[in-house]
This record gives structure tokens, sequence and C-alpha cells, in this order.
């Protein structure tokens, strides 16, 4: 789809364009560039980097080198302690699971009106897995505990990220057994899974409406399936 | 302070021919250095770095001298490992704390001497500086003219609302 927009045609033959050439920092080549955009260890600025000028498009932009952001930004991230998610493995893991049900074109988003919480399709919690105390919804995963706590700006996030995996699918093909956690681990993660991964991993932000665990991830303030896993 | 069989110091030559001579061990920093004296032997001439002038070459022999003891990565250690943090000490942060032509003839000298660390470091500064920024911002940044028709920058806005921090 849009992926392979307008811009990109274009963008060999402006690399090392008149108008650029002003600006010192082109005096780096891709190599050097790319090594500095997949450094910047925020998504929302990655995107940005899209909008500066051709040459930064055409970058940025490429498939391998949003590969190696995700990829840095997840391994810059896994040894942080605070957090319950504790390992790399888990959160890529969990980055994984999410892609694959938005792949698999089976996420949806939704509002449990009984509970008037969300959850991001499968993904989300069965009532059963409904805290009282955190007023979150959680999901288990591999002995871990996803958190959902109801925000709006957080349920649009959510929507925002759902729908351009779906986007994501249109474009891509369907492996022949169809989107599997096996055909979903071959593919490389993508900005968007930052993002995704970046709500995963922040803890404070995700218990930030009434945290049934403490900001430094203190279990024994819940008896929910999070404190106890 | 020398062993008898290996030279204590080196010679390097800036491309404006200025000779500074050097701690072989300091040197040794650069991959490209060290390879060369060990395919070489004894150099007693100047070795010519024909990308580096005077200043930035000095520049860059301070980071040596002070990161001299820092243990030398493994050569098969994960790419990753040296990614890990954006954190950059504060030694190196106030050595970074130059303009920005220097910073890039930095990160350019360090890439062709071959000193992964203080490429790294580098292109953290770098990356630091974009953080946070927007297109706009990044732009007045470094002095790059928005080279996008309105249409081709609406289009690049659509395709990337999904990642808009709200």
């Amino acid at each position: 789809m849009a992926e392979n927009g307008l811009v990109s045609t274009n963008i060999t033959s402006c690399f090392h364009s008149v108008s650029s050439a002003k600006s010192s920092i082109f005096r780096l080549p891709n190599e050097l560039l790319c090594n500095i955009f997949i450094r910047i260890d925020d998504a929302h600025t990655y995107v940005n980097l899209y909008r500066v000028c051709q040459r930064f498009y055409g970058l940025a932009h490429d498939r391998l080198v949003r590969n190696q952001f995700a990829q840095t930004w997840l391994s810059s991230h896994c040894y942080n302690t605070k957090n319950y998610l504790t390992n790399f493995l888990d959160l890529e893991y969990a980055v994984r699971h999410i892609r694959l049900h938005g792949m698999a074109g089976i996420t949806s988003f939704q509002t449990d009106n009984e509970y008037g919480r969300t959850s991001l399709g499968r993904v989300g919690p069965d009532p059963k897995d409904l805290c009282i105390k955190c007023t979150g919804a959680f999901y288990v995963l591999s002995e871990r505990v996803l958190f959902w706590p109801p925000r709006v700006g957080r349920q649009w996030k959510l929507l925002r990220i759902t729908r351009r995996y779906e986007q994501q699918r249109l474009t891509m093909e369907t492996p022949d057994a169809g989107w599997t956690m096996a055909s979903i681990v071959g593919l490389n993660l993508d900005v968007e899974d930052v993002v995704i991964a970046k709500m995963i991993y922040d803890g404070e932000y995700l218990l930030s409406d009434q945290p049934c665990l403490g900001v430094e991830n203190d279990l024994s303030m819940c008896d929910c399936p999070a404190a106890t896993a | 302070m020398a062993t008898p069989s290996t030279q204590a110091t080196v010679k390097l030559q800036s491309n404006d021919n200025v000779v500074i001579e050097v701690e072989r061990a300091i040197a040794e920093r650069s991959v490209l250095i060290k390879n060369m004296l060990e395919d070489c032997g004894e150099v007693t001439d100047a070795i010519p770095i024909s990308n580096v002038n005077e200043s930035i070459l000095r520049k860059v022999i301070e980071w040596c001298e002070h990161h001299k003891n820092d243990p030398v990565a493994a050569e098969n250690e994960n790419d990753d490992s040296r990614k890990k943090t954006t954190d950059i000490d504060e030694w190196d942060q106030k050595f970074m704390n130059v303009d920005q032509e220097m910073l890039f003839e930095i990160i350019l000298a360090a890439n062709f001497l071959d000193i992964k660390p203080l490429l790294d470091t580098g292109c953290k500064t770098v990356a630091n500086m974009i953080k946070g920024k927007s297109p706009e911002e990044i732009r007045k940044l470094f002095n790059i003219q928005n080279d996008f028709t309105p249409e081709e920058e609406e289009q690049i806005r659509r395709e990337n609302e999904w990642a808009e921090d709200r």
C-alpha cells in the first residue's frame, strides 16, 4: 500500500542533492547516518526522521534499517531489572505475540463494557483475569503479566497500532500455513513493534492509573496473578 | 618503560603534514593502526593518516589516551552489546561537546581509524541530539533544507499517523 509510496522512487537520486550539501551532517556516508538513526532510542523521533528530507526518508524508511532500529531498541532495554518484564526474550516474545495476532487479522480492539476495561483482542484478558484492586486488565504470558490499564490515550494508541498491523498484513504475503508463531519469529520486528514494546515496558505508564504494582514492582501490594506469577 | 622487543611510540602524520608521536598502546586503540603495526613489525617512519587533519587527529588521540586502559572488546563480540546503553560517561560527554562540524569529523575519523567505542560514542551523541525533536527541529538543528513537495510531506505524515504520541 502506501508503504512504497511516491517518495521512495526518487530517493537514490537525491542522496547527494545540492540542496542538502550545505548541512555538515551530510558529510557522513549513509552507513554512518544509519548508525546514528538506529540509536535514537525513541520510536516517535525515529518516525519523525522520515519527514526531515528525502535522504533521511530514504535511509530511515529502509526496511533493514527499521529492523535494526527495533532490534537495537529491544536489546538496549532488556536489562532493566526495575520492570517485571526483566528480560529481552520476554519483551520480544510479547511483542511478537501481539504482532502475530495483528498479522493473523484477529486482533481487534475491544472494550469490555461489563468491566469497563479494554483489551487487545485475544491478547486481552478473560474476565476472570481482571484484578479488582488493579482495575487494569492483564494477561498472563509465559508466567509474566502484561497490564492494560483503562486509559483513553492508551486505547487510541493500541487501536492505531492494531490497524497498522492489519494494514501491513495486506501488503505481506501470507505464509501457506497462515501466520503462526513460527512464521512470525522469522519476521524482523519493526518500528511499530517498538511503540508496542515501549508501552509494555514502560511500567510507570502502564501502571499509572491505579496500580496494583508499585512503581518499583512491589509484588506484595496485590494478590492477583501478577503478584503470584 | 618500553620492552626491548616492541617500540614504545609511533609517529602519526595528519593530512596537513603534522607528525604527532604517541605511545604505541594509545595508537593501537585504532584497529587500523594496530593491524598495520602487526603486519609491518617495526615502523619508524610516520604513518600517514590521510583522511584526518591535525586538530581532529589530536582530538582522537586525546580520547585514546583517556581510554587507553579500557578493556578491548573481544573481536567476535556481539554487535548488540556495544549498542546496549544510550548513556555516555561524563568525560566522553564533555569530550563530545564540540561544534557539529568537529563532531562529524571525529565520527568520520573514528570510522576510518576503526576505533569502534569512539564511533559508538559519537553516533550516540548525535542520536541524543536528535531524540525528542520534531522534523522541523531536526532540520533546524542540522541546517537541512526541506526538499519535499507539500504533497509528499502530507503523504508521509498521513502514512505515519499511527506513531503519533497522543
